[in-house]
């Protein structure tokens, strides 16, 4: 049984390295197979340009492919048996968006950088991300969903600063958008021979030393210290040379993920299952992986004339893949599937004092938004024209109105799967609306924002259907929603370098409405928005009970005369419409759905309609507040407040685990 | 509502203008209308003037250079600090207040100089409405594949609408008659210097391996067909008049040269690079630089790359007419006598 799955996925691999090759070598090339044979064995031969290309753009590609997917594959490997996460990748670790972070802040400041400069700044962000997530999740963490988790809030973090960064420096950066997109796309053996010292020694240090550092891991800390191995330097030895590996690629040829996530999946279900077997099986594995997809590129870029990065065609092909597996394993682990415990402990209860502290921060907010402004002289603090209040009052409805609503939206969320880090935004809720949008901007041709609240609401419902189809069995488990969410992200990330990489000035159009901006916010349309989150928050509250019943728990709700499916359905329903309102006006906005319920939480709202209550105020607040200094901060350009609002909201909740995490350890001390 | 929609108050205007045109004795009557009132045709329709304006607000940067050109100095601008860097000429004149950037311009910044005029562009089309409430409002187009017009021939166009509207119309012809002029000397050099017309390709680099091409609709190739010759790759009209391509889609020019357009970052380490050195212009030496110029500007941005490509076509005739080259056509053509 074993032999023969081993067997079957052996052949796939050979056949997917096959058809890469193929691809690779025939889909550009008028050469005939004799010439090609010359030129193999002596590439100085080559005379004309076609003969230049195949010996210094093609060979190097594939090579690079083979290579580049070998060494995602084992740093893969690596790290999913060092974590004993078979989730685990430098995309779900964060450590992705670290490098592309680096890099773009590299490139921004320091356009001169060498190659070796620009890898040691991808290396320190990756590793800076890395640390983050290690000091979020623990020693302890480090093998369970809370890991993923932590990676997912660093992803975001990341990613919102690099737009930041992006948004601010456009014009400096605009060479590494088709890097972003992940382009194999060679120009001599350069590229390919960089990435090959810089990664050959690690690469064999780690394969021949890692299996048994591996086994001895894997018998947990003491087993380790009575065979007289040190854990923790060693575990964080292995795992800073496969972000080191991880950053050299990602240097080399931009950000692609899956690869080294989806083929240590694949070897060890072909039961190459021991350190070393899964070490090599996923080498063999990602080399194969590699080479297909970017065969699929090369020939969808000649089919279509155009350029397709092999980023996006990983992405496409990769979500899929990564979405089975992350149902596999799952479903193979079901004890996994443990409620999430209350992330933070404050007040007792949430109060009237509370409550007045709340409205009045929402009160100061608009104050500040009607009454201060920075105009050419300096700060000014007047009443404003019927001018500026005509301009003022949208951006205010507008900003208050969606936090509230992607607030309201994180406590259904919440409280229906039990899992305290569900929120519109991990979920892939608020992503899949803007991948709508998007696509649709891409295909249809309108501008991203007019594409209009019906395809928000068709991608939001697209991805809570997909989450509540495909979660129902683990019973919403942490690790398989956000992994979900992860899913979703990538493959709008992919996207959207697809469409910043055709390097056109529309671009940064998409990019400002990716970073939820207000300032296109008409009075009908934030007045509509303030309807709709009016609406459905009161909604919310007429169905509070069922919230409490979820909270307690699926079964007891059903017990409790609750009819749970239905029930669910009609809560998701709710939750995609809040989502879906709320983008379709100012974009996507991160992580005041996952804030603004823990604030709450921390408020001491314990009840459902406390914490509804709670957490849309708290919402409202930190949009409003995020679109205010974004108005004024930089004045008179401005910051969109979907990226202040992420890097707020980020920010809190990296203290918020960190704080906990220092507090456990004082209590275990 | 407080304000009326502005179509009805643009069909109003409208007609008044008409009406005041196609009457001189009522235009006699009324000593308001000293001058006949101007309509404006922009790229949403015609926007009547019975002033000139004196405070312009300019959003979008080939509008700020056809002002410049036309020497009306704004009042306000967005991205003043950037000009400096990517259109560097003409300079801005001193005492233009920034509005911020060109996809967000701050509204009520430009509110507080109360404007008389906003000229906009695609990019703050969307809030069309608020800027109209602020003042009358020229929004032109210049970006779009669909357009029928080219990049170069919408600056033109619009470089006329708006001296019209500012009495500068004198100036506008000099400046249209000296790019008429230019381009075809430029191009009569050219011609002389080869001895032929030679094909030409301009591009500008994106990475090692990826640049773009400059389409049918762009500046660029307005001016190489002005001055009689030709780019060989023909590509569809793309937005923004640039198509991505990669350095492989070259391979086919045998006798073109190519013209990159500078910055880019990495431009020594492409021009050493095995994959550009290996194409037929390059082993020929038929590649040069050209200065860096606003691929999407006004009418001056059409000399400025005239000029641009100038240079860099006379340093690639220079370099064909050098003397190891003429040593050798030399020998050929004594080769050819002997014969």
């Amino acid at each position: 049984m074993m032999a023969n799955a081993s067997f079957k996925i052996s052949a796939l691999c050979a056949s997917l390295l096959l058809f890469g090759i193929g691809a690779a070598l025939f889909a550009e090339n008028p050469l005939r197979a004799p010439d090609l044979l010359r030129l193999l064995a002596d590439p100085s031969a080559a005379q004309s340009f076609d003969e230049f290309y195949y010996a210094y753009g093609t060979l190097p590609r594939l090579f690079l492919a083979l290579a580049g997917g070998a060494l995602l594959g084992v740093v893969g490997a690596l790290l999913q048996q060092l974590t004993r996460n078979p989730m685990t990748s430098p995309l779900t670790l964060g450590t992705s968006s670290g490098a592309w972070l680096a890099i773009v802040a590299a490139t921004a400041f320091a356009p001169s950088l060498s190659a070796d400069g620009l890898a040691f700044a991808a290396f320190s962000g990756a590793l800076a991300a890395f640390g983050l997530i290690a000091a979020i999740a623990g020693p302890r963490g480090m093998t369970g969903p809370s890991l993923i988790v932590a990676g997912m809030v660093v992803n975001l973090l990341f990613g919102a600063a690099a737009t930041s960064l992006i948004l601010l420096q456009s014009d400096f950066v605009s060479n590494v958008f088709l890097w972003g997109a992940g382009d194999l796309a060679q120009n001599g053996w350069a590229g390919a021979q960089w990435l090959l010292w810089r990664t050959l020694p690690v690469f064999a240090f780690v394969l021949l030393f890692s299996p048994r550092a591996i086994a001895l891991l894997s018998l947990g800390e003491e087993g380790a210290r009575a065979r007289g191995l040190a854990a923790a330097p060693v575990f964080l030895l292995f795992a800073a040379l496969g972000v080191w590996l991880a950053s050299a690629f990602i240097t080399t040829a931009g950000v692609i993920n899956f690869t080294g996530l989806i083929a240590p999946n694949i070897a060890r279900a072909a039961g190459w299952r021991s350190p070393r077997k899964c070490l090599c099986g996923s080498l063999f594995v990602g080399a194969a992986l590699l080479a297909a997809t970017d065969g699929a590129a090369v020939l969808l870029s000649a089919a279509t004339e155009s350029i397709v990065p092999t980023g996006v065609i990983s992405a496409v092909l990769g979500t899929p893949v990564f979405i089975l597996l992350a149902l596999r394993t799952m479903k193979a682990r079901p004890g996994e599937a443990a409620r999430g415990e209350a992330l933070a402990r404050g007040l007792r209860s949430f109060g009237a004092k509370a409550a007045i502290a709340l409205l009045a921060l929402i009160l100061l907010c608009a104050c500040a938004t009607l009454f201060v402004t920075r105009t050419a002289d300096g700060w000014a603090w007047e009443a404003p024209s019927a001018m500026a209040a005509e301009l003022r009052l949208p951006r205010l409805i507008t900003s208050l109105s969606a936090g509230a609503s992607l607030a309201a939206a994180g406590v259904i969320l919440q409280r229906l799967t039990g899992n305290p880090l569900a929120s519109p935004d991990i979920l892939g809720v608020t992503s899949g609306a803007t991948v709508a949008m998007v696509l649709a901007a891409l295909f249809f041709g309108a501008g991203v924002g007019a594409a209009g609240a019906p395809w928000a609401l068709l991608g939001s419902f697209a991805v809570l259907g997909l989450i509540l189809q495909l979660s129902r069995r683990s019973h919403y488990s942490p690790s398989i929603v956000v992994l979900l969410g992860i899913a979703v992200s990538a493959f709008l990330d992919a996207f959207t370098a697809l469409m910043l990489s055709r390097g056109t000035m529309e671009n940064y159009f998409i990019l400002q409405w990716l970073s939820g901006t207000t300032y296109k916010a008409t009075l009908s349309s934030a007045l509509s928005l303030a309807l709709a989150a009016a609406l459905l928050i009161g909604a919310a509250f007429a169905v509070s009970r069922s919230l409490t019943l979820f909270s307690i728990g699926r079964a007891f709700a059903s017990a409790r005369g609750l009819a749970a499916g239905e029930s669910a359905l009609g809560l998701l329903t709710l939750c995609a419409l809040l989502c879906a309102a709320a983008v379709s006006v100012m974009g996507p906005v991160a992580f005041v759905g996952l804030a603004a319920p823990h604030i709450a939480a921390l408020l001491g709202a314990r009840t459902a309609k406390a914490q509804l209550a709670a957490a849309s105020l708290s919402g409202a607040a930190i949009v409003g507040w995020s679109d205010w200094l974004g108005q004024v901060l930089i004045a008179p350009a401005q910051l969109p407040a979907g990226t202040l609002a992420a890097l707020f909201g980020a920010a809190y909740f990296l203290a918020l685990l960190l704080w906990r995490r220092l507090g456990r350890k004082g209590a275990l001390h | 509502m407080r304000m009326k929609s502005p179509l009805s108050r643009r069909a109003l205007c409208r007609a008044l203008c008409r009406a005041l045109l196609l009457s001189p004795a009522l235009a006699a009557a009324a000593p308001a209308f000293a001058e006949a009132p101007i309509a404006v045709r922009d790229s949403i329709g015609e926007v009547c003037f019975r002033a000139q304006p004196k405070r312009v607000v300019a959003l979008q940067w080939d509008s700020l250079e056809n002002l410049i050109a036309l020497g009306v100095t704004p009042v306000g601008a967005a991205d003043t600090a950037p000009w400096a860097q990517w259109v560097r000429s003409p300079a801005l004149p001193p005492g233009i207040a920034d509005v911020g950037t060109r996809a967000e311009p701050s509204l009520e910044r430009i509110a507080a100089l109360q404007p008389d005029l906003i000229v906009i562009g695609p990019s703050q089309r969307e809030r069309l409405d608020v800027l109209r409430g602020i003042a009358p409002v020229l929004c032109f187009e210049n970006h779009r594949a669909a357009n029928p017009l080219g990049q170069a021939e919408t600056a033109l166009a619009q470089l006329f609408e708006l001296a019209r509207l500012f009495g500068r119309e004198a100036r506008a012809r000099a400046i249209a008659g000296e790019i008429e002029e230019k381009l075809a000397l430029y191009g009569r050099e050219i011609h002389e210097a080869f001895g032929r017309a030679p094909e030409v390709q301009v591009v500008r680099f994106s990475s090692l391996t990826t640049l773009f091409l400059y389409a049918p609709n762009s500046i660029a190739d307005y001016v190489v067909e002005k001055m009689g010759l030709r780019q060989p790759l023909r590509v569809p009209k793309a937005d923004y008049g640039l198509r991505q391509a990669r350095i492989r889609d070259l391979r086919h020019l045998e006798s073109a040269c190519v013209v990159y357009i500078r910055p880019f970052p990495m431009e020594k380490k492409l021009l050493s690079s095995i994959l550009w050195q290996a194409t037929p212009f390059a082993r020929k030496g038929r590649v040069a630089a050209g200065v860096p110029y606003w691929s999407h500007g006004g009418a001056l941005s059409i000399l400025a790359t005239a000029e641009s490509i100038r240079g860099a076509m006379l340093e690639i005739a220079a370099r064909e007419a050098s003397p190891e080259r003429r040593a050798l056509s030399a020998q050929a053509a004594s080769a050819e006598l002997n014969s």
